[in-house]
């Protein structure tokens, strides 16, 4: 049964050369701590030792690099060789993380993009804003023209009185005390507007050959203009120099 | 070798090729070709769009808006990719309002790979146009220009063309203030067209806000004042300014015929012109307020000071008559202005002399720009002593033989008014938050000189005056009239006239200076029936407004 025989030894050489790598391995770590041969050592006066050819100047971070370089890479080996990176990467697990490693990477991704996409998401959306509200505010600059104005006030029968009708007062001491009372006691409401009896002389009369007479504004009656104008303004004894009618 | 080795040597051949191939495709993608489809990626994949800086607004000096931007889109096609372009254009035909045969003729423009459909339309439209996802056919951020008050203080305010730089007006000057810087964005999508990313490369600024002297409310009245003048006497063109004697400040600056800011293309020269800086025109008798003025200034004469006129009086070859002919009379110098007496200004300037009445206009500002923050403002036309003829202290006098602009006139009668120191007018009252300068001034007359003109021009709207029939109840009023014959073809026209007046008032504290410039008017043409009455409208309607009291106070 030569074939049997050499089958046996071709199925017997991996596993020799496995338990002589588990070892191996095995001896490794302590191997890793070791310090290199003289490293560490240092003569009784405390200065290192060394052979370094004479004339090359000294310098400590030349000196340094190789140590630090050598140390770093050693613990880094160490990782490899440790134990648990060996039974997880022996075992089924290892088969695990790196699935989950993968999915979390992808998921990162997705999940940055996804930010990204919302970001910019509302970006355009405080643009639209923006624009909307570009686009309101000089809409209400148009509500807000002397003529939309003007065309409102007609239509709650305000009126421009007449210059003749406007006279200034002086206030009082007790003005303002007076005009609180009374406005406390409701005596002024927007119910005293009287109703627009001409009209509004928003649009002034054109200009014609006629001489300018003091009346001549687009009040019919000078008497019911005042009436008007002075409906909704408070007794002269109130007012503290406000606008009223005589 | 065993079997199995040889199927792995195999298998390892085949992936060593395979490495082999992939390394050599990556680096004819990567090396050879990188630059040219890194390129074509970019440019599908990255946008850079240009996110407009919309410009300052224009306020009134109550900060109600006169002119402002509003975020707009401009729509474009790209001929070559537009698909079905008939259809495309009536579909864009529909959305724009417009005609649908100019918008095939764009859309199928052989020689251009970028056509606008259409500028500055408002985001609903763009909105429209972009739902209808046509091939070819794309929308740009962009910003138009609002004029809120409609024609309101047009000339003023000025105008921008398409690419929003000023053209006109404040617009124009105030480029620099105005104007807001464009910024840059980069949007990053993804192979199916999907925003995946935005930035900013450069942020877009807005300009800075522009704040002006003038009063919305003011400015309305004064241009409805103009518009009903313009109803009844057709003039070819009329000016009214309202000013703040005290400062210069201008309050109104009313032009008719008006222009349209939003379509300035539209509007022929005329209508754009600013004709109280652009104009020049004989001042005619409102003129003779500075020749008592000058002659008060010398102490050669006294508001009481009498002077025997005859009906005409002769200088070199001219002979200077009344508007209305009289016989021989006797008149004080404010009866002069009152009656505005031709004969006897003439008489006054002649005892003046040449040389100080030229220094005394040139004092009130004529013959040299006023320096109003506005742009394009004429200076005027006035002759140097050296170059008067025999006649000029003939015409000089009364207004004649040189020419004005309604500002200079309006800052000189504004000095007479506040007391005799001449402000440079202004328009801007705030530049970017900060309070514009108040510009020069500097005393031109005395006090107590000034207070007699003033007096003296009171006369002009008494009973007697060339401005009696006009009043505001409750204010004393002062002002001059001004009918001047225009020259046409060299010589003086019998039918072409330039009819004005500026006033002010309460005449013994004036707080409110207006004038008033009608250029042509038809039917009549006296400064004391055209333009004065239209000083009565404004005045009736400022003084209160703003809260000026008879006696001179308030505000």
């Amino acid at each position: 049964m030569p074939a049997t025989a050499a089958a046996r030894r071709v199925a017997a050489a991996p596993a020799r050369r496995a338990t002589a790598s588990r070892a191996t391995l095995k001896k490794r770590p302590t191997q890793g701590r070791r310090k290199p041969a003289g490293a560490g050592r240092r003569p009784p006066n405390g200065r290192a030792t060394g052979s370094r050819p004479r004339g090359r100047p000294h310098t400590p971070v030349a000196g340094f690099v190789p140590v630090v370089v050598g140390r770093t890479a050693g613990a880094f080996g160490g990782i490899a060789d440790s134990s648990l990176v060996v039974r997880m990467t022996r075992g089924r697990l290892w088969i695990g993380v790196l699935g989950v490693l993968l999915v979390g990477i992808v998921a990162l991704n997705v999940w940055a993009l996804s930010l990204n996409a919302s970001s910019s998401k509302v970006a355009r959306q405080t643009d639209g804003l923006k624009r909307a509200n570009s686009a309101l505010q000089a809409q209400i600059a148009a509500e807000l023209s002397n003529e939309e104005v003007q065309a409102a006030a007609a239509k709650l029968g305000l009126i421009v009185p007449e210059p003749g009708a406007i006279r200034y007062l002086e206030g009082k001491r007790n003005a303002a005390a007076i005009a609180a009372r009374r406005l406390a006691g409701g005596e002024f409401t927007l119910g005293e507007v009287a109703p627009a009896v001409v009209e509004p002389p928003a649009v002034p009369a054109a200009v014609t050959d006629a001489p300018t007479a003091p009346e001549d504004a687009a009040v019919a009656d000078p008497a019911q203009a005042t009436a008007t104008a002075t409906a909704p303004v408070a007794p002269p004894a109130a007012t503290g120099g406000g606008v009223v009618a005589p | 070798m065993s079997l199995l080795e040889r199927r792995i040597g195999l298998l390892f051949a085949l992936f060593a090729l395979a490495l082999c191939v992939v390394v050599a495709r990556a680096s004819w993608l990567q090396g050879v070709r990188g630059s040219e489809l890194r390129a074509d990626a970019q440019s599908q994949q990255i946008e850079t769009v240009v996110v407009p800086g919309s410009r300052g607004a224009i306020l009134d000096r109550n900060g109600t808006e006169l002119a402002v931007s509003e975020d707009a889109a401009t729509i474009f096609a790209t001929p070559y990719q537009v698909e079905d372009p008939p259809r495309a254009a009536a579909k864009l035909a529909k959305a724009l309002d417009a005609d649908p045969d100019e918008l095939l003729e764009l859309l199928t423009s052989p020689d251009s790979g970028f056509q606008y459909v259409a500028r500055k339309v408002d985001l609903p439209t763009a909105e429209r146009v972009r739902k209808l996802r046509l091939a070819g056919i794309g929308t740009l951020a962009d910003s138009r220009r609002i004029y809120p008050q409609g024609e309101l203080a047009s000339q003023v305010i000025g105008s921008v063309g398409v690419d929003n730089n000023g053209l006109t007006g404040l617009e124009a000057s105030r480029e620099e203030t105005l104007h807001g810087t464009a910024g840059e964005r980069e949007i990053v999508r993804d192979a199916l067209g999907k925003e995946l990313e935005r930035n900013t490369l450069a942020s877009a600024n807005a300009g800075s806000d522009l704040r002006l002297t003038i009063d919305a409310s003011l400015q309305a009245q004064a241009e409805e004042v103009l518009a009903g003048l313009a109803e009844t006497y057709d003039p070819k063109g009329a000016t009214a300014i309202v000013m703040d004697p005290r400062n210069a400040e201008v309050l109104a600056l009313a032009n008719h015929p008006a222009a349209d800011p939003s379509d300035p293309g539209g509007a022929t020269p005329e209508e754009l012109a600013n004709r109280a800086t652009g104009y020049t025109y004989e001042p005619g008798s409102t003129f003779k307020a500075f020749t008592v003025a000058g002659a008060l200034e010398e102490g050669i004469v006294t508001p009481e000071t009498p002077f025997s006129l005859p009906p005409t009086i002769q200088v070199a070859d001219r002979v200077i008559e009344e508007s209305h002919p009289r016989g021989p009379v006797t008149l004080s110098v404010a009866e002069i202005l009152a009656q505005s007496s031709n004969v006897g200004a003439v008489t006054v300037g002649l005892e003046v002399g040449a040389k100080r009445f030229d220094h005394w206009i040139r004092e009130f500002g004529f013959g040299s720009p006023t320096g109003i923050d506005f742009p394009g403002e004429e200076q005027g036309i006035v002759l140097r002593p050296s170059e008067y003829s025999g006649s000029t202290m003939g015409n000089l006098p009364i207004g004649q033989g040189l020419s004005v602009t309604p500002i200079q006139m309006a800052a000189g009668y504004s000095a007479i008014a506040n007391g005799g120191v001449l402000h440079t007018p202004r328009v801007v009252l705030e530049e970017d938050g900060q309070a514009a300068g108040a510009g020069d001034r500097r005393r031109v007359i005395s006090r107590r000189n000034s207070a007699k003109l003033r007096e003296m021009l009171r006369g002009v709207l008494a009973p007697g005056g060339t401005a009696s029939e006009v009043s505001v109840p409750g204010y004393t009023l002062a002002g001059k009239t001004g009918t001047a014959q225009k020259v046409v073809d060299g010589v003086y026209s019998d039918s072409q006239f330039v009819a004005s007046f500026v006033g002010f008032a309460p005449a013994e504290d004036p707080q409110l200076l207006v004038s008033v410039v009608v250029d042509e008017p038809q039917g009549d043409y006296y400064g004391g029936t055209v333009a004065a009455p239209a000083f009565g409208e404004i005045a009736k309607f400022a003084l209160p407004y703003l809260g000026i009291e008879a006696g001179g106070r308030g505000r």
